[in-house]
């Protein structure tokens, strides 16, 4: 690069170091994550994700752990949030920027803005406390009752503490968020489209299918990252997931995370030879799913960014 | 003009979004509502006691929040001071010189750091800080707070920069200006709303986060405030223990902090908006 002025090259020599250390931190996160989980990946292998095992020992030869119900419960939990709260969001995004008036909707926006910065530990107490008592006297005793014949159903739901109370109050926590993030978007599309669909006579409604059919790859990309926030969640999830380690299907049975599960076992974990590695493999999974789902999110944003601009 | 199916189905699909969309934020009522009559009690009953007093034992009738108080507030300072720096020159490097492959490479490595989960991100700082330091402390839990919050601050800096009019930055780099200077003596000054609003934004999020601190800030009860490289305690990570407790005390204690939390943030969030209304480009 050529710079004019010597204050500029100071500015871009002094930046560069650190950008090399952004990168260099992300490196290192995922290389001592990896070399922490090695022990346990090298000794069980394949059957950490095969086995629901916790059995920690003080004779490292009779430890056993596995990970499957942990990884299975936080794509179950982090899928089902992310299902619900996507059109929740794309409804609230239509309201604030299209179907009421422009004060109410602006009103409707902050509000908005102040559920999705809202600290998630306010969550996790008041979904614990209200809503998952709430949830299972209205919601889930029925639900148990008159469609217990579906495997998903088919569990007692005792204490009310589940993968379906985990993702209902993950998907109120991330619908603000994703509703953020389809708003940048939308107001991205050329008010050309808008215009026109009205100038050919379509009703409201109909026009805002025509938008979001524009808006259709960036609403994938929003899933994506908000299904990475929704993975990576700690404090919601172990506040309301249950925490078991029993493997099961049930959607109202409770549960782990792979983050609950660190978050739980982390401190005691440190006792035993293999169980802390294993918590990293879990880290170390979590880890590599979030990056790449928020790496796709990202590249799908540009991508249609620039489409759209044409 | 329409026919009479497209108008009904019109109102139909709108009251529908319209009411899915009140539905979602119903919950924030009921959030305010519950911790107002819940922390309400414990904040009336002691008052200020409740901010300065030290939190209970599992038996004792009552306590306060003092050391997650202060940690909270030095702990998210210091990631603010941590954070900010770099992210706001990573900004504005690649708003400037958006073609170089440096700029590709930090524009990708920190929006991926935004998917990196927080409590991963405590359990580095764990391992490569806690345990050579030989115990948990404040600092490590600031650490680990901007480490989070970096790529937020980010974010929002770089989307300040692009909000740059095309014909001020020309008509500054036609005055002969260098970058650094059009920064100093002109972007900074048209700026200086939505860039404060960056810092409270970066702010607000350190204050309320959890995970990151989970394992390496400590949970310190026993003194209000022990020292830098000492245990603290912060607000959300005292909610979210003493929420998983089995002691009603310690429920009392955490619906009061809160009320608290809540009252800080949302006075926070007021500020931050009041800030973003006045920008006028």
């Amino acid at each position: 690069m050529i710079f004019p002025s010597k204050s500029d090259r100071l500015l871009f020599y002094s930046t560069l170091p650190l950008v090399v250390g952004v990168v260099g931190l992300l490196l290192a996160i995922v290389s001592v994550t990896l070399a922490l989980a090695w022990p346990s990946i090298e000794r069980f292998g394949i059957s950490l994700l095969l086995s629901s095992a916790w059995k920690p020992s003080d004779d490292p030869l009779a430890e056993s752990y596995g990970l499957a119900p942990a990884v299975a419960g936080s794509l179950y939990v982090a899928m089902l949030a992310t299902l619900i709260s996507t059109p929740l969001s794309i409804a609230l995004v239509l309201t604030v920027t299209e179907v009421l008036p422009r004060r109410l909707g602006t009103f409707l926006r902050y509000v908005a803005e102040v559920m999705g910065g809202l600290p998630t530990v306010i969550y996790g107490l008041w979904g614990s406390s209200v809503l998952v008592p709430l949830l299972r006297d209205t919601f889930m005793r029925p639900l148990h009752e008159y469609l217990g014949f579906i495997p998903l159903f088919s569990c007692e739901p005792v204490t009310g503490y589940s993968a379906l109370a985990a993702s209902i109050v993950l998907a109120i926590a991330s619908t603000p968020y994703m509703a953020a993030l389809l708003i940048e978007g939308y107001q991205m599309i050329p008010s050309k489209y808008r215009e026109g669909a009205y100038s050919l006579g379509a009703t409201k409604y109909e026009m805002l299918r025509i938008m979001l059919g524009i808006l259709k790859p960036y609403m994938v990309a929003a899933s994506l990252l908000g299904f990475s926030r929704t993975l990576g969640e700690t404090t919601i999830v172990a506040l309301t997931v249950g925490n078991s380690l029993k493997f099961t299907t049930c959607l109202l049975d409770p549960m782990y995370t792979i983050p609950s599960l660190i978050a739980n076992q982390f401190e005691s974990a440190g006792l035993y030879r293999y169980a802390l590695p294993t918590l990293f493999t879990g880290a170390l999974l979590l880890l590599f799913i979030c990056l790449v789902a928020s790496y796709l999110g990202i590249k799908l944003i540009y991508a249609w960014r620039g489409r759209v601009y044409v | 003009m329409y026919s009479r199916l497209r108008v009904i189905k019109n109102y139909l699909a709108l009251s529908i979004i319209v009411v899915t969309s009140l539905v979602c934020l119903i919950p924030l009522a009921s959030i305010l509502y519950i911790a107002l009559r819940e922390g309400g009690n414990t904040l009336l009953e002691l008052g200020l006691r409740f901010l300065i007093e030290l939190p209970p034992t599992p038996l004792s009738p009552s306590g306060g929040i003092a050391p997650a108080l202060i940690g909270s507030i030095i702990s998210s300072t210091l990631a603010l001071f941590i954070a900010v720096p770099p992210s706001f020159m990573l900004a504005y490097f690649v708003t400037e010189f958006p073609r170089h492959p440096f700029s590709k490479v930090c524009e990708l490595v920190v929006r991926s750091f935004m998917g990196v989960p927080s409590i991963v991100v405590s359990m580095f700082v764990y391992y490569t800080l806690v345990i050579p330091m030989g115990t948990q402390s404040i600092i490590a839990g600031s650490l680990s707070l901007s480490f989070v919050s970096l790529p937020y601050a980010y974010v929002y800096f770089t989307s300040a920069f692009r909000s740059i009019p095309s014909n001020i930055r020309e008509a500054a780099m036609a005055l002969g200006m260098s970058r650094v200077r059009a920064l100093r003596y002109v972007y900074v000054g048209l700026l200086r709303r939505s860039l404060t609003t960056g810092l409270l934004v970066t702010y607000l999020r350190a204050f309320g986060d959890t995970a990151p601190l989970l394992f390496t800030m400590g949970f310190l009860t026993s003194t209000v405030f022990a020292g830098l490289l000492k245990p603290g305690n912060a607000l959300p990570l005292l909610i979210f223990v003493y929420a998983l407790s089995p002691y009603e005390t310690f429920h009392r204690v955490a619906w009061g902090a809160t009320l608290v939390l809540l009252l800080i943030y949302l006075a926070l969030f007021i500020v931050t908006r009041s800030l973003v209304r006045g920008v006028k480009l």
